[in-house]
């Protein structure tokens, strides 16, 4: 029982880590493609 | 404080960049690879007064104070409206003539601008000398000779920067006959040559054939080049797929996340004596799913490597001008060649890439056709595919990118006879010079790639294959089902699955790892990952494996087709949006798009199954009526556009 409260809490953290960082890329127009594709929001004034 | 870099494109600002901040963006030797500005801390080692908050900007490419292209635009502006407290001025050593234009104005500006005088190695190599004395006081502006490459200078140059900045001293403004008359920029031009007549000397012979002419008459011959070209690309994507990427790639998935990972994490949570139902959303859902893309890194790693060293000896450049020739005749020019190449990487910084272009009709044509290049993210889906069902035949997967070719002329031709597009653009492009291939530069480059593919792994894969187990694992009761058909996530398959049928696809399954696709394409394995890995202890990608229950060779070519060139990602679709600068135009782009992937998946899966088994299959009769309404649909508009074109030209 200890372990599936342990292991359930830390995998749903790992996912709510991952989704928060999904959400954010996705907020910021990033694909996580590496460097190369920069958040809209910071480059993209005055376009 | 602010620091801009500034200068004309491919002169080096983006690696000056990533030397004094320590950051890898990426850059390119050819122009336009810098579309958007960046900003990030000055490095300790070059802030030697230690001030605090010095903070680099690199901006795109200009030529002109005045913007000709988008990206120019964000120079001007950012100059001209967030008042930085010194410009660096990178001059191009190969260039010096052309980049002085650009710096005179500068000069102009009031802003405190030092020059760095960037690419020093090439004016030693050509034998030219220039007096950076003379240059200096001719143009009333400190001079530092730097190689952003090396490091060399740079130290002198920062310190310079920063005490120019604290000093604040505004420019001594260039003074030249006719500088406020109509004709002012002939004037400068003018007034520019006379200082390089005075600080350069060259003692090249332009007239000589040097090795790189020799070589360009080869790979850029007009004949010869595209042959070329395709055997380059086809020797890449090999090497990758079929070669030390693929037989990489081959260890990952079967030995690592086949059995390895797997059988440890199993046997760790056995031990902790976890249920069943968590054991199985994580080895099953999130393991399998995410360990189906990353297996996938090393081919990935081969390609970029293989990518970089061909762009950084300066083919890429002239693939450009190649290219210019065959798509004229399609609307477009050489520009749409470089956001293509960009695009095999990743759809959204290959989108971004259209800002170079100036013509309107030109630039929505590109953004609308770049994503039909296969980007990184595709490949592990061609990798799995070629590898389940033409485990004998390795030149196909090559041979998809070449298809990916002829898919983007003929999507060219088609965009310009159903909008009646002109292309007014005129091609002109820098060619630098053929250089040895840095292995530093390659392996950044691969790192950069890595990075990204394993951050989108461990984030938007691993949450879409915790959400995909669970949704094939329950019903809408929110019980567990014995039978997958029964599940929310077969239900959601089956409302979409209807629409793949005249595709010859008959299964709610291929919905679903479609529908995933859309959110991030690499989505497509792991969602089959999933699936399978309930019903099956087999590696997903084993030759003639799982995969084959669903579909035959041809219908899985097809699907491999539809999921290539139907729309790309969200996130794509994102920057689409943002270049196209209208939801019209979005959703045209995005109607083309899914039109020409469902159509050719069509064509694929009928007309292949007629001709490899004698008989087409399922769908053949839904397949006839779309194709007659396809091609209705296009004989009309055709039509109607051709007897219209006044009333149809684009708004600018």
């Amino acid at each position: 029982m200890l372990g599936n409260i342990i292991v359930g809490l830390v995998f749903a953290g790992i996912v709510i880590f991952a989704l928060t960082r999904v959400i954010s890329d996705a907020k910021n127009k990033k694909c996580s493609c590496g460097s190369s594709c920069c958040g809209k929001t910071k480059c993209n004034k005055g376009v | 404080m602010k620091i801009a870099l500034a200068g004309n494109p491919n002169c080096g600002k983006t690696t000056l960049y990533n030397a004094i901040t320590g950051k890898t963006e990426s850059v390119g030797n050819w122009s336009g690879v810098t579309v958007a500005k960046k900003e990030a801390h000055l490095r300790k080692k070059y802030n030697s007064k230690g001030l605090d908050d010095i903070k680099v900007v690199d901006l795109p490419g200009a030529y002109s104070i005045s913007p000709f292209t988008s990206e120019e635009a964000v120079t001007r502006s950012f100059i001209l409206d967030e008042n930085p407290d010194v410009i660096i001025n990178i001059v191009d050593g190969a260039n010096i003539s052309r980049s002085l234009f650009f710096t005179t104005q500068l000069l102009e500006l009031g802003i405190p601008v030092i020059i760095a005088l960037n690419k020093a190695d090439v004016i030693s190599r050509r034998g030219d000398k220039v007096d950076i004395n003379l240059l200096s006081k001719e143009l009333n502006c400190k001079i530092v000779p730097t190689n952003a490459i090396t490091g060399e200078g740079l130290i002198e140059l920062l310190d310079d920067a920063i005490q120019l900045g604290i000093e604040k001293k505004a420019p001594v403004k260039p003074k030249f006959q006719g500088c406020d008359s109509e004709d002012s920029d002939i004037a400068r031009q003018r007034y520019i040559d006379e200082i390089i007549e005075k600080c350069q000397v060259k003692t090249r012979d332009a007239s000589q054939v040097t090795l790189s002419d020799k070589i360009d008459r080869i790979v850029a011959h007009k004949w010869l080049g595209l042959p070329i070209f395709f055997l380059i690309m086809w020797a890449v994507y090999s090497i990758s797929i079929e070669g030390i990427g693929g037989y990489l790639s081959e260890y990952f998935n079967e030995t690592l996340f086949g059995e390895i990972v797997p059988n440890a994490v199993n046997a760790f949570l056995e031990g902790l004596g976890v249920s069943p139902f968590l054991q199985a959303l994580i080895v099953d859902g999130a393991i399998a799913g995410v360990g189906a893309v990353v297996g996938f890194l090393p081919l990935i790693a081969v390609l970029f490597f293989c990518l970089a060293l061909l762009e950084d000896c300066g083919y890429m450049a002239r693939v450009a001008v190649l290219m210019d020739r065959f798509f004229k005749k399609i609307g477009l020019s050489g520009k749409s060649i470089i956001p293509m190449i960009v695009g095999s990487g990743c759809g959204v910084p290959g989108v971004m890439a259209t800002r170079t272009i100036e013509d309107i009709n030109e630039k929505r044509m590109t953004t609308i056709l770049t994503p039909f290049v296969p980007c990184g993210a595709k490949l592990p889906i061609i990798a799995l595919f070629t590898a389940v069902f033409f485990p004998d035949n390795a030149w196909i997967a090559p041979t998809i990118y070449i298809v990916a070719i002829g898919v983007i002329v003929v999507g060219g031709l088609l965009l310009k006879k159903i909008f009646v597009w002109e292309n007014t653009s005129q091609f002109i492009m820098e060619i630098p010079e053929y250089k040895l291939p840095s292995l530093k530069y390659a392996f950044a480059q691969v790192i950069d790639k890595s990075k990204g593919f394993i951050r989108k792994a461990t984030t938007i894969i691993l949450v879409c294959n915790t959400l995909v187990w669970f949704t094939q694992a329950y019903g809408w009761n929110l019980q567990p089902v014995e039978d997958q058909s029964l599940s929310i996530l077969a239900s959601i398959g089956k409302v979409i699955a209807p629409i793949l049928i005249p595709l010859g696809f008959v299964g709610w399954q291929m919905a679903a790892a479609s529908v995933t696709g859309f959110l991030a394409k690499e989505n497509v394995v792991a969602t089959f990952a999933v699936l399978l890995a309930a019903g099956s202890e087999e590696a997903l990608y084993i030759p003639g494996g799982e995969l084959t229950q669903f579909f035959t060779p041809v219908t899985g070519l097809a699907f491999l087709m539809f999921n290539l060139f139907t729309p790309p990602c969200f996130a794509a679709i994102g920057a689409m949006s943002s270049e196209l600068g209208s939801k019209k135009w979005l959703f045209r782009a995005l109607a083309f798009q899914f039109s020409v992937g469902y159509t050719l998946a069509m064509l694929v899966s009928q007309i292949g199954s007629l001709i490899v088994y004698g008989k087409p299959t399922t769908g053949f009769i839904p397949a006839i009526i779309v194709s007659i309404v396809v091609v209705l649909y296009l004989v009309l508009t055709i039509k109607k556009r051709g007897s219209q074109p006044s009333e149809l030209g684009v708004e600018v």
